[in-house]
């Protein structure tokens, strides 16, 4: 038996389905996991955690663990894609105009026609310092944090664990958050299959690509949706790229990523938006399976990620990579997302 | 340079529990990142954590399929 429930969450779309008996408590832990994140995450929240600790940059910090565990994800992801992911880009987002809930931010402007750009320096995500024993960190004055990439995909895979406990462990679950997708559990038969658009509104039975992962995640980013004009006729994305502060100027238009983790996935797909040109040996390299759109609407598929109709490649183990220590029994699953593979 | 990165996992009940990685496989700590002026890293330490026993998942397969998706991947 399949079964879903849809609502909203994290200021996008919340899809949860569930193999198996459970689909209600499964909701109710994937919506308290998703308003804890909400809660410690959010840059749209003035009560939120993270905005408190934007506020007493310059300070040691004291901060929750849920905070210190999503900071730690965001800093190794900026670590493993060199940057292109980086979570002091806050400061940035918010010069650019992208300071509030989209939501929001369409209505009160939809076209932001009269906005002067201003564009702020991203110090680096080497400036942050984050002790994970101590539960402190501290983040230099005038840093201001963003998690969205890397907390988004977070969100979901602890909204999909839970709701998969809350089921008995049993069955099976999927989250989709705004597009962003987890699984925890048994799949169905055939796996768990995916609508691989360019936008996460589109009914998931519409036609289209479709591809099964029997566990893991599968993350897209794109600079087609949340967009805005700016003075001169411009448009702005919400992608930024770390060095230079603007929107990424990329061949991608839509770039979507399986992992392991959907903390991985999604840092992998918006990585691929920023690292552009170079985004398929990145991808080819981490081994990452990738879907790459171009402005035109071509497609190229990376890294064992199938042509329609074609038959699944068998999993191996990728080898480690120059300097690199290979995946070992004890390693967290975050970690392990960026280091396991499958054939290409 | 050693460069420890600690993580948080999740737990079996839901909840969270501390687990730690370490391209040292000696160690597991954190890194803690300090830039001078010049916005060179200038300082890394490491600190011991307690390493929490998991098994890594292997990485997934992305097949092609056939019939109606579960749910949509996309931008929002």
């Amino acid at each position: 038996m399949i079964a879903s429930a849809e609502w909203r969450a994290l200021g996008t779309s919340v899809r949860l389905v569930v193999r198996g008996a459970g689909l209600a408590a499964a909701r109710d832990a994937a919506e308290r996991v998703l308003g804890e994140v909400d809660g410690a995450c959010s840059r749209f929240r003035p009560d939120s955690e993270l905005m408190t600790l934007n506020a007493s940059a310059g300070r040691t910090t004291r901060i929750s663990p849920l905070l210190s565990r999503a900071l730690a994800g965001a800093l190794d992801a900026a670590r493993r894609t060199g940057g292109a992911v980086d979570p002091t880009i806050g400061r940035a987002l918010r010069v650019i105009g992208y300071d509030r809930d989209f939501d929001l931010l369409a209505a009160a402007d939809p076209a932001r026609a009269s906005m002067t750009v201003r564009v702020a320096a991203v110090p680096g995500w080497r400036a942050v310092e984050l002790d994970v024993a101590s539960g402190t960190v501290r983040v230099p004055r005038g840093v201001e944090l963003d998690l969205g990439a890397t907390g988004k995909g977070l969100a979901a895979d602890l909204a999909a664990a839970a709701a998969h406990d809350a089921t008995g462990g049993g069955g099976g679950v999927l989250v989709s958050l705004g597009g962003d997708i987890a699984t925890a559990g048994r799949c169905p038969d055939g796996g768990w299959r995916i609508l691989a658009a360019e936008d996460s509104a589109t009914p998931a039975d519409a036609d289209g690509e479709v591809v099964a992962i029997e566990r893991g995640a599968i993350a897209t980013s794109t600079t087609t949706l949340r967009r805005w004009r700016v003075a001169g006729g411009a448009t702005a994305h919400h992608i930024l790229d770390p060095r230079t502060g603007l929107p990424a100027r990329t061949p991608w238009r839509t770039a979507t990523a399986a992992a392991v983790t959907c903390e991985a996935a999604n840092a992998a797909s918006t990585a691929a938006i920023v690292l552009g040109e170079a985004a398929p040996a990145w991808l080819e390299a981490a081994r990452l399976p990738a879907r790459l759109v171009d402005g035109d609407g071509g497609v190229l598929r990376l890294a064992g990620w199938p042509a329609p109709g074609e038959r699944p490649a068998a999993p191996v183990e990728r080898p480690a990579a120059p300097g690199e220590r290979p995946a070992t029994p004890g390693e967290p699953a975050a970690f392990v997302a960026w280091t396991a593979a499958t054939a290409t | 340079m050693t460069i420890g990165t600690a993580l948080l996992g999740v737990a079996a009940t839901g909840t969270f529990a501390w687990a730690a990685a370490a391209t040292d496989a000696a160690t597991a700590g954190t890194t803690v990142a300090a830039l001078d002026g010049t916005g060179e890293t200038t300082t890394d330490t490491t600190t011991t954590t307690t390493t929490a026993a998991a098994t890594p998942t292997p990485a997934p397969t992305v097949s092609s399929s056939g019939g109606r998706g579960h749910a949509s991947t996309g931008g929002s």
